[in-house]
């Protein structure tokens, strides 16, 4: 079966290329939803479950600090593995943003070789957690 | 201008080319070479901006020199310069100051909380006050970047 991935991020141009490095990383077949923010994010997934959710951190209405919080309190979303994928690298924001529940934290720029690592490494925790 | 002040500005200015160096080899499969700055060459150029609030606060314009915003987002997202419309190219320019600005903040404090403002498109302007200047020689054009901040 497909992965199913939800981009989050403000950019238009940046989801797209996040989609392209991901079918580029050896995931051909991925069905990707895309949001512009937390919110919007939160509402797809009443919609539909997906496999991993890759979200920035900047972004209007709802950033990434909480939609990640969101998903925390949500006991259903709860099992649905966040990797942060934002331009900021400091370290306090990194270690904020695994504290509050992501799985992984990639920073702009990566290459596909890191973002398939990460998801990997993501989906592989989750399968086993599954089993 | 003082040994120490000029010191502190060129390594910020080191700092700032190897983060546009591994943003634009990683993400957008060219180079750059810090060149003296060209502002005479004709054409539009495009800008874009970037704004950073915490410890340490200030702005980031990125400059590009005409065309160069469409073969960067061609380049980004693996199409062919003739699909890439005007408010893609706007978009992969705001994208691209976004991407430069978090790399130089997050080398040069690597300890600080700072928040980005979203991109936007500004007017283009050299001699922004107070910011410190860089032009660079890309394969396909050149690029100018603008860093200001109280930290300095």
């Amino acid at each position: 079966m497909a992965m199913a991935v939800l981009v989050v991020d403000d950019s238009p141009v940046m989801r797209k290329f996040i989609c392209r490095v991901i079918r580029l990383a050896g995931f051909e077949d991925a069905e990707f939803f895309e949001a512009s923010d937390g919110r919007e994010a939160l509402a797809q997934l009443e919609k539909r479950s997906v496999d991993v959710i890759l979200t920035d951190i900047n972004m209007p209405c709802m950033n990434g600090e909480a939609l990640m919080q969101a998903l925390q309190e949500n006991g259903t979303l709860l099992g649905t593995p966040a990797l942060v994928i934002s331009t900021d690298a400091t370290r306090d924001r990194i270690h904020r943003m695994l504290e509050l529940g992501a799985k992984g934290y990639i920073s702009k720029p990566f290459c596909p070789e890191a973002l398939r690592a990460e998801l990997d490494r993501i989906l592989g925790e989750q399968h086993a957690c599954r089993n | 201008m003082p040994a120490e002040t000029e010191a502190v500005l060129n390594a910020i200015l080191t700092t700032a080319t190897d983060a546009l160096q591994e943003v634009l080899g990683t993400m957008f499969f060219s180079d750059a070479a810090p060149v003296a700055c060209e502002h005479h060459l004709a054409g539009e150029w495009s800008a874009a901006r970037v704004t950073f609030t915490g410890v340490p606060a200030g702005e980031l314009r990125l400059m590009l020199s005409p065309g160069l915003a469409l073969i960067f987002a061609a380049a980004f997202l693996g199409i062919d310069e003739q699909e890439v419309t005007p408010e893609t190219a706007d978009q992969v320019n705001c994208e691209l100051a976004n991407m430069i600005c978090g790399a130089i903040l997050s080398r040069l404090h690597p300890d600080s909380l700072v928040a980005l403002s979203a991109p936007e498109l500004t007017p283009v302007d050299f001699e922004h006050p107070g910011s410190i200047h860089q032009c660079f020689a890309i394969p396909e054009g050149t690029l100018a970047i603008s860093l200001s901040s109280d930290a300095w």
